[in-house]
């Protein structure tokens, strides 16, 4: 008859505790007459338990409907607030949890691919580290206007709409349109992209996405 | 290592990358590394450490991450540093979290964050799309077949325990 007693006893807190488990796994919180209800329909059981299961339940089932109050007092604090501002609340605190990566420049300064592959190193240099970064910045040498643009011009009727081997690019421009080629694309007006060993170019990044900007003055330098 | 060694690759480490599809990464392939530096894995990893030792003062840490089968290298800020998103893009994301971390596949159906924020009322559509945009270009979700699941900085930028955190965060916060 005791032992009768006791079984009903857990039953009763493991229902309990299953159907708040239940109701926190989709952040859904009953109205606080049903849990007041629940509680003290709980509450004097405290007297009778006897064995850890029984106590580490209660334990359990007190955890819960404290854990469900805290859900219910939120959102009546929230609920007063706009959905707009609620969101970027989470925002705060999706940002205080961040780890972020480190980038030591807002703007990219390496072209995809681009970076190790299309070096043409000297023996001396190649031991160096430098090699890691993309070189120097030197600019078309003082020209005139009209001859400026006259190497713009050839440029992009070589490479525009192309796909060019990566080794075919020496041969196909003079070191004037090189270093052209090399001004353009630092300077974002067109984007040079290196994949398969093959170079194309690409329209500069529109407002507001990330610039493409990347760096051919390597094959300048060869 | 000298300091100059020190700074070339600290520069690496922090670099940003442009894809060819237009998706922003962060750091240097390990392969590259080796490759640039002529140094076997074991050496590479010792000259890293050395790295490592260097920038944990500065409250840095050298991290890799693993984006479509490549291994590649960057540095973490420990505690806080600059942002590429604004409070609502980071929200949404907080969201993404939520509803990623409750399915078992961690991916969420576009429809489902819709039904979330759109249809009542958090955001508008062409604001999600935007920040949907953005938050796939920064590398923190990727976009397949109508689905989101997390990005790499997102797997890296957070630890488990910070995106259970947020997940109930979330719960609290958007109802």
């Amino acid at each position: 008859m005791r032992d009768e007693v006791l079984d009903r006893l857990t039953c009763e807190l493991w229902e309990m505790a299953s159907k708040y488990r239940r109701l926190l796994r989709r952040d859904a919180a009953p109205p606080t007459a049903e849990s007041e209800a629940d509680r003290q329909k709980v509450s004097p059981l405290y007297a009778h338990l006897q064995t850890s299961i029984d106590r580490h339940l209660d334990g359990e089932v007190y955890k819960l409907l404290t854990r469900t109050q805290n859900l219910r007092d939120e959102r009546a604090l929230w609920s007063s607030t706009s959905p707009r501002r609620r969101l970027a609340r989470i925002g705060v605190e999706v940002a205080i949890r961040r780890q972020p990566m480190l980038c030591t420049s807002q703007r990219p300064i390496l072209s995809f691919r681009g970076l190790l592959r299309s070096l043409s190193l000297t023996p001396e240099e190649e031991s160096r580290p430098q090699s890691l970064l993309p070189g120097t910045k030197k600019d078309v040498p003082d020209l005139p206007k009209e001859r400026l643009e006259a190497l713009q011009i050839a440029v992009t009727s070589k490479l525009g709409g192309r796909s060019i081997a990566l080794e075919e690019l020496p041969k196909l421009l003079t070191p004037d349109e090189a270093t052209m080629l090399s001004q353009m694309a630092r300077k974002g007006e067109v984007v040079v992209l290196v994949q398969d060993g093959h170079v194309t170019l690409a329209k500069p990044s529109g407002k507001g996405e990330p610039p493409r900007t990347s760096v051919a003055i390597l094959i300048a330098s060869k | 290592m000298s300091d100059e060694v020190i700074q070339e690759l600290f520069v690496a480490l922090t670099s940003r990358w442009v894809r060819p599809d237009g998706r922003l990464a962060i750091g240097v392939p390990t392969s590259r590394l080796a490759q640039t530096l002529r140094l076997e894995p074991p050496a590479l990893r010792a000259k890293l450490q050395e790295v490592q030792d260097k920038v944990a003062e500065l409250g840095l840490e050298v991290r890799s991450y693993t984006e479509d089968g490549e291994e590649w290298q960057c540095i973490c800020a420990a505690t806080g540093g600059p942002v590429d998103l604004d409070l609502l893009a980071q929200g949404v994301l907080g969201v993404i979290i939520r509803l990623a971390l409750e399915r078992r596949t961690r991916s969420v159906p576009l429809k489902l964050l819709k039904d979330a924020l759109i249809r009542r009322d958090y955001i508008t559509e062409s604001e999600l799309q935007r920040i949907i945009r953005d938050l796939d270009r920064h590398g923190y979700i990727r976009r397949k077949k109508g689905s989101l699941s997390f990005g790499f900085r997102t797997q890296l930028e957070f630890t488990e325990e910070a995106l259970q955190q947020i997940k109930e965060e979330v719960a609290s916060t958007i109802f």
